[in-house]
């Protein structure tokens, strides 16, 4: 068998994505489906006094409009942050109060798309606005929990100030990112179906289980009677994993007129009726002694949250894993404002944070006099600073060897401003990348026949990550028959438990299931045919078979085909369900995820911290009178344990550079604070990089063994790419003009002084 | 044809490509769309049936002034291949070939169509199966994670090339801008399409 593993595949979906075959959720069109459009609201607090549907109910081919008073039997279920599957603790249309600028306040039906928006267009909504303000203020904020039950949302160890007082040199340094909105390229979608009590949901997910289960919670019904179908997801990046309003509201309404009905929801809406990356502060001090070893190490949070929930992504928790030191002080703070909730978007602990600690760390090397990878070599922590235990492999300084060779680091003039390119300044900068290696339960089942053909199913994901592909590689491997032999299907809650496709966790979650799957297929049939008369594994003891590569292989140098055994079964065929419990998963963790829920271990366990480690560099020309910025060169160089699958693995480290392109250079949403909206919500005036913004990006995939990680040796890459390349791009600024920048996106008026 | 075809590639200039491509159908289009106001209490009472053809077979289709193309092609005539990926003409991922030309079927009307040849996404393949050498190359190359934009940048990569803007690979990222991909894959779009212009040119 040629090789399956750590190859570039080309993916087994391919043929369906370039041929339109691929059906996202709103590509389904039930028998008689109507069509749903939200009316939302034009002010950020208040309530409201009346709504006028009489205008909107005239409109040729509007069926029904539905308001707080009139939509039937709708439900709700609990916040993330309160325990619960929903993406916010405040559900809209449930009564008059407005919370946040966008909220829906009305859902019209209609024979057509276009009818349901000129009919969403004509309801007519009169408020009582009141007070709002739409940033965050970090001088009214707290601490989540604090005291003892912060769980470590405040950290002190050693003595930070003693660290400071000793430091040779030292940083103090504060940074801002700004909201920024996931906008992936599929709109928010759900089409709901009712028959009797039986209902389908076809919406864009990264967990049909959460889905199922909260949906069939909220109406009491056995989640048998409920199907959520997502086979193909448009991109997600954090922004399709909770329960939202639309899909509630799209579930009643398809209740009340007694049809399915699709919404499409608009892309302005996506602004206001999902999540969003909340925009952040961070405060860092860092000490260090003549020699740049770490003295102090200080890390202040500050994120924004809504009214109603608060939205925890630690990214304390993570930059204190990075560097040596003995005296380290980190907070994890919120402040609230009135929007929506936020939750995560794609790196939502790292990417903020990373731009503020290595934007910190290249200050901090130019303070001493020393080349920024230096200073990272000489702080590489072999055991996680704060929780004592070691890395369970950890190639941050491999990355950096790797990526500055085929940047040509050294070719870096020493001086801030001492490159040039005719009227061009130029710049080289870098910054490290890592993400945690977070694990959860998962299940598969696996099936193999005698025929080759195998087929997998289970309750995750593709959103665009290669998951499809990469669990036909892990069976196709295992079992010794092509990847084309092996069909896999997902996307669908009824099929065995997985885990959300969040947090980088498919791949090695859900993979090892798979693989555990193929090894237990192997356990069945050899313990089967071991017992027979006749056969090359007749008599053998099934304990000491094992599997390689297909082939059953016994103590004595016996063997056959894992097909040609599976044709000495009666059946002709085996199935199995496959399992990954890590032995980091507790019995509640995996009683969460099995409810639907997210029971999350990692990426520190009672014997290592699991982290994915890389290292960026990215050179950038400023032109000397127009202050234009470009970035033509970024390379990156990462180690994350076994590549599945080097083609896809390759594209998604790609694409989280190119979204580190954008945080660094384009993406903000832009507020108007007078009336707490986001402003810039749609794809052109919020920018994301065009294909033209992108120049050469190269990918180094170092290799790396990690035993104790999972089975496969995975580590999560989804998120991977996009950290730390803001700071690459920001150290690099500076390189090149000298100007420190610590706001997102860089501009170029930041750099009109320049 | 003998004019150039208008550059449907960037945002904003994509408005006046609709504006041009709609000159012809401005007087008819204006009069229905005051008829739509004027008559809103009579359902659909200017919906008219028009032919379009798709894919090379023509089709009827009863459609509103109002109603694009991209959801006549979608809800009506259930070619689903073509996306909406923001219904305001800034993202490219409803891009079909009208007449050869690139156009943003959210942008463009359903009976502007009329009379032209459209081909979406699922009229590339041959009958056979076989794929167009620029869907193969978008295979190969991992032009793509999520797929959602990629009927829509295989229309555009076709019609790139088949315009002469795919000369170097600056040239190809100009053009193609127009088509926003959020999964980041535009070094192997840009390679997929050099791929297929190497070997037409070979």
């Amino acid at each position: 068998m040629a090789q399956t593993i750590n190859t570039r595949v080309t993916r087994t979906d391919a043929r369906r994505k370039v041929t339109g075959a691929a059906t996202y959720a709103a590509d389904e069109i039930p028998a008689g489906m109507l069509h749903g459009a939200l009316a939302c609201s034009s002010i950020a607090v208040g309530t409201v006094t009346s709504i006028n549907t009489s205008v909107a109910e005239a409109e040729p081919g509007v069926v029904a409009v539905y308001t707080h008073e009139t939509l039937p039997d709708y439900k709700t279920v609990k916040g993330f942050y309160a325990g619960g599957p929903g993406s916010a603790s405040f559900w809209p249309m449930e009564g008059t109060e407005i919370r946040y600028a966008g909220q829906p306040v009305a859902y019209v039906v209609a024979e057509t798309a276009a009818a349901a928006r000129r009919g969403a267009d004509l309801v007519e909504v009169s408020y009582e606005e009141g007070e709002s303000r739409i940033h965050m203020t970090p001088d009214d904020s707290f601490v989540v929990g604090a005291g003892e039950d912060s769980d470590g949302m405040i950290l002190d160890q050693g003595d930070l100030q003693a660290g400071l007082d000793s430091a040779a040199q030292s940083v103090d340094m504060t940074f801002t990112t700004p909201f920024q909105h996931h906008n992936p390229m599929e709109m928010f979608a759900a089409t709901a179906e009712w028959r009797g009590d039986r209902l389908t949901v076809w919406m864009p997910s990264q967990s049909v289980r959460t889905l199922r289960a909260g949906i069939a919670g909220a109406y009491g019904l056995p989640e048998t009677s409920v199907r959520v179908i997502s086979s193909f997801v448009g991109g997600a990046f954090g922004s399709k994993a909770g329960i939202t309003p639309y899909t509630m509201l799209t579930i009643a309404a398809a209740k009340g007129v007694g049809a399915p009905v699709r919404l499409i929801v608009t892309r302005p809406q996506m602004y206001t009726v999902a999540t969003f990356r909340p925009e952040s502060e961070q405060k860092f001090r860092l000490g260090a002694d003549a020699e740049g070893r770490l003295t102090a190490f200080e890390h202040i949070e500050t994120a924004q949250t809504s009214q109603f929930d608060m939205v925890v992504n630690a990214g304390t928790h993570i930059t204190r894993a990075m560097y040596a030191c003995p005296n380290i002080r980190t907070e994890q703070r919120l402040s609230r404002s009135d929007t929506n909730t936020g939750g995560f978007m794609r790196a939502p602990n790292e990417m903020q944070t990373f731009w503020g600690l290595e934007s910190a760390m290249d200050e901090l090397a130019w303070k001493l006099e020393m080349d920024p990878v230096e200073l990272r070599r000489v702080n590489d922590a072999r055991e996680h600073p704060t929780e004592g235990v070691p890395f369970s492999s950890r190639s941050l300084m491999e990355s950096y060897d790797a990526v500055a060779q085929s940047f040509g680091w050294a070719d870096r003039g020493r001086e801030v401003g001492s490159m040039t390119d005719g009227d061009w300044l130029v710049g080289y900068g870098c910054a490290t990348a890592t993400y945690p290696t977070n694990i959860l339960a998962s299940n598969a089942r696996v099936r193999m026949q005698a025929s080759g053909n195998a087929y997998i199913a289970l309750a995750a994901h593709d959103v665009g990550t290669g998951t499809y592909t990469i669990m036909a590689q892990v069976a196709a491997a295992r079992l010794g028959v092509p990847v084309e032999a092996v069909d896999v299907v997902m996307g669908e809650a009824s099929f065995p438990v997985a885990p959300i496709s969040g947090g980088s966790t498919t791949a090695a979650s859900a993979g090892s299931a798979v693989h555990d799957g193929c090894m237990k297929i192997a356990q069945q049939v050899a313990t089967r045919v071991s017992a027979m008369s006749e056969g090359p594994l007749s008599g053998v003891d099934p304990a000491q078979v094992t599997l390689d590569d297909g082939t059953l292989r016994g103590p004595n140098g016996q063997s056959q085909s894992l097909a040609e055994a599976l044709s000495m079964l009666p059946e002709g065929e085996v199935e199995v369900i496959g399992e990954f419990r890590h032995p980091a998963l507790t019995n509640e963790l995996v009683a969460a995820t099995f409810k639907g829920g997210y029971g999350t271990a990692g990426p520190v366990t009672p014997d290592f911290a699991m982290f994915a480690f890389g290292a960026e560099m990215a050179e950038v020309h400023i032109h000397r009178y127009t202050h234009e910025i470009r970035v033509p060169r970024l390379h990156g160089a990462f180690a994350a344990g076994t590549w599945l699958n080097r083609k896809t693995a390759h594209s998604q480290l790609l694409g989280g550079m190119v979204w580190g392109i954008g945080s660094a250079l384009h993406e903000v949403t832009e507020t108007d604070s007078a009336r707490s909206r986001f402003l810039n919500a749609n794809i052109a005036e919020y920018l994301i990089p065009v294909n033209a913004d992108i120049r050469e990006v190269r990918v180094e995939m170092l290799e790396e063994q990690d035993d104790y990680v999972n089975p496969l040796g995975v580590k999560g890459i989804g998120e991977l790419g996009i950290v730390g390349t803001a700071a690459a791009i920001g150290n690099a600024v500076y390189h090149a003009t000298g100007t420190r920048l610590t706001s997102l996106p860089i501009r170029m008026s930041d750099l009109v002084s320049t | 044809m003998s004019e150039t075809p208008p550059d449907l590639t960037r945002p904003g200039v994509s408005r006046r490509g609709f504006l041009q491509g709609s000159s012809a159908v401005a007087g008819s289009l204006g009069m229905a769309v005051g008829a739509a106001e004027a008559q809103q209490a009579e359902p659909s009472a200017d919906a008219r049936t028009i032919a379009l053809t798709v894919n090379g077979t023509r089709r009827h289709v009863t459609v509103e002034p109002r109603t694009t193309l991209v959801e006549a092609l979608r809800d009506t005539l259930g070619l689903t291949g073509t996306k909406i990926g923001c219904n305001q003409g800034q993202c490219g991922a409803c891009t079909v070939l009208m007449g050869g030309t690139r156009v943003n079927s959210c942008l463009t009307l359903a009976v502007m169509a009329e009379g032209t040849e459209i081909v979406t996404v699922e009229g590339l393949a041959d009958p056979t199966g076989d794929l167009h050498p620029m869907q193969a190359a978008f295979a190969e190359n991992d032009a793509f994670q999520c797929g959602y934009c990629t009927p829509g940048q295989i229309l555009s990569a076709i019609a790139c090339i088949e315009e002469g803007h795919a000369n170097d690979a600056v040239e190809i990222r100009e053009y193609m801008s127009g088509n926003l991909c959020r999964c980041g894959a535009y070094p192997n779009i840009v390679a997929a399409i050099e791929q297929v212009r190497d070997s037409e040119q070979g």
